[in-house]
């Protein structure tokens, strides 16, 4: 899921401890992983959590080929997206939907009626649909940051 | 168009669906209705629209829905609503159905959008 956008794999990768994120927004060598892995594998790492996005050329079985010849271990694909979108909504999800719905109708008896609601930084407004159409949205640096640095 | 809250009001979901759309339509109807409007549903996204799936809403629609996945009025990609051809017919079915729309709600995946633009300009 995520299409060309690589928010969800990277914050799935931080919040399921996953060693290896591949994402569009972050150009990729899978051999400068290959040193560090095998190092953590001898030091007592037992398995490898890899997260690909959705928009990364490589089919994800080469990648899990690649885990298998280079790094030595044996690996599994598993592709999310119906088992995803079915799977059933966390507490969060819910008030985000409530509170999106809830605005949105706000805002139609509000008269306006070419809006989006858009949740920025913690808040929700309105954004005219022009505004938001077309427009590619940029992933935080500071996450891409917070999970990359010194991994590659 | 209207602008009273006594008028018609429709929610669909477009795109792919995901978790939280259920939530989304329960919070729809109890607040529309709530606000003396009357819900519809669209069932199957824009494809529906254009085959004219519209349905009342009622509190029985929504009851117990919010645990689970996906979205009970279910989603659709549609090539069709690309086209003007469609949008119109689209349009008709709004019309045809009474749906006097105040405007209307979706929830969207990024998709959807250029054809929804255009559809929105012909109705505002």
């Amino acid at each position: 899921m995520g299409r060309e956008c690589g928010y969800l794999a990277l914050v799935s990768a931080i919040t399921s401890g996953a060693e290896l994120c591949l994402i569009p927004e972050v150009p990729y060598q899978l051999d400068r992983y290959e040193a560090r892995f095998k190092k953590e594998l001898q030091e007592g790492r037992g398995y490898f959590l890899a997260v690909v996005s959705e928009g990364i050329d490589q089919p994800s079985q080469e990648i899990a080929k690649w885990f298998e010849k280079k790094i030595g271990i044996e690996s599994r694909v598993t592709v999310l997206g119906h088992v995803q979108r079915g799977g059933n909504p966390t507490t969060r999800d819910r008030l985000m939907a409530y509170r999106f719905v809830h605005y949105g109708i706000d805002a139609l008896l509000a008269g306006k009626k070419e809006s989006i609601i858009c949740y920025n930084n913690g808040f929700f407004n309105t954004k005219s649909i022009t505004e938001v159409a077309g427009k590619r949205y940029q992933l935080d640096s500071t996450l891409i940051e917070l999970f990359f640095q010194n991994r590659t | 168009m209207i602008d009273t809250p006594q008028g018609n009001i429709a929610i669909l979901c477009s795109g792919g669906d995901v978790s939280g759309m259920n939530p989304a339509i329960k919070h729809f109807v109890e607040y529309t209705l709530q606000k003396g409007m009357q819900p519809y549903f669209i069932y199957d996204g824009y494809e529906g629209l254009i085959d004219g799936k519209v349905m009342k809403a009622t509190y029985g629609d929504v009851h117990g829905i919010i645990p689970y996945g996906g979205t009970k009025i279910r989603s659709a990609r549609s090539k069709r609503f690309m086209q003007e051809k469609y949008r119109n017919i689209a349009k008709e079915n709004l019309d045809k159905h009474g749906m006097v729309l105040i405007s209307w709600l979706y929830l969207v995946e990024m998709g959807a959008f250029e054809g929804l633009i255009s559809f929105i300009k012909s109705m505002v």
